[in-house]
């Protein structure tokens, strides 16, 4: 048997270019290389099939993404709109505090309670006989409650001993 | 809208002071000074025993002076109580007070009281170490019988120089 055909006379062959030769009817190997040759030349023939081209993907994901901004700049308009609201209402509110504050204080201070009255006003906590002043007589009325209740747990007595340190304490007095 | 009432709430209870009154109760604070004799003062140093007497016409259940030193060098180094019942304790004073011109002195009994009349009630022992004489000012502060009621009292200094 001759040599087997080439790959060139092989493609003269399917075209018709060139005689089919007789080793080419004789040898199976080189028919099964022709019939190759004319599988792959029909295949690419074929129209192609392409799945999904560029611009279509760009759309979809440009669409899904337009999709996520309307939603989260719908969320943060809503958010935005609660929070202006309650910032009005924080407003309204100190307002309405500052508003009530200043009535109080007017009225405490100018109204008839106070003004035709000699009245003072304890600030001192410990001042238990409300006199104006912590002294030794708030530390022995402590103490007689404290015995008159039976109160005699540590607490007590460390508020009593903290009254009466008050009381002697050298802040305290006129000479300071 | 919750936050709102919570601060309206806050600033209301804020501003709503309790109105109670309360009037003050007059107490006629009473000031004895006591001046050392100058001829004890030989300039060197010297301890002198002080003794509180408090005068009153009802019992005492508790009593508060001061005691300063207003002129002169001299200072606290030690208190003393009394002897009466209930009152044999050092009184109460602020330890800040020793080694200092000033000292506020207190004392309580819930039950037993100093008796009316004149009684010494604490020596306050003081170290003078000037040339001239010292003047000592004692001031009532407050007191109360034995029921806790304010009382008026008097007192006195008296210095054991000798």
């Amino acid at each position: 048997m001759s040599e087997h055909l080439t790959d060139f006379e092989l493609e003269l062959c399917r075209t018709g270019e060139m005689e089919s030769s007789e080793h080419l009817a004789l040898c199976p190997e080189c028919a099964e290389r022709l019939a190759q040759l004319e599988a792959l030349v029909t295949r690419l023939q074929e129209p192609v099939q392409r799945p999904l081209s560029f611009n279509r993907v760009d759309e979809i994901v440009f669409k899904t993404i337009e999709q996520r901004v309307d939603v989260v700049t719908a969320q943060s308009v809503r958010r935005s709109r609660r929070r202006r609201m309650s910032y009005r209402w924080l407003g309204v509110a100190a307002a309405a505090g500052m508003f009530l504050f200043a009535g109080v204080y007017v009225f405490q201070s100018f109204g008839p309670s106070t003004a035709s009255k000699n009245v003072t006003r304890s600030p001192l906590a410990n001042d238990l006989n409300d006199d104006g002043q912590v002294n030794i007589i708030d530390v022995f009325q402590k103490a007689r409650e404290l015995e008159r209740t039976g109160a005699s747990d540590r607490n007590s007595q460390v508020e009593l001993k903290q009254i009466a340190a008050q009381v002697v304490d050298l802040d305290n007095g006129d000479e300071r | 809208m919750k936050s709102s009432i919570w601060i309206i709430f806050v600033l209301v209870m804020g501003c709503a002071q309790p109105m109670e009154e309360s009037e003050s109760v007059p107490f006629d604070v009473m000031v004895h000074r006591y001046e050392t004799n100058p001829a004890f003062t030989r300039g060197k140093a010297r301890f002198l025993p002080l003794d509180i007497f408090i005068a009153s016409e009802a019992a005492v259940g508790a009593y508060q002076v001061e005691l300063v030193v207003e002129k002169g060098t001299s200072e606290i180094v030690g208190v003393e109580g009394a002897t009466l019942p209930g009152f044999t304790e050092p009184p109460l004073y602020d330890p800040e007070a020793l080694n200092h011109r000033r000292i506020i002195l207190a004392a309580y009994n819930t039950e037993k009281s100093i008796p009316a009349g004149r009684h010494r009630v604490a020596t306050v022992h003081m170290l003078e170490t000037g040339n001239s004489s010292v003047m000592y000012r004692l001031k009532t502060i407050a007191a109360a019988n034995d029921v806790g009621k304010p009382v008026q009292f008097q007192a006195e200094l008296a210095g054991r120089e000798n």
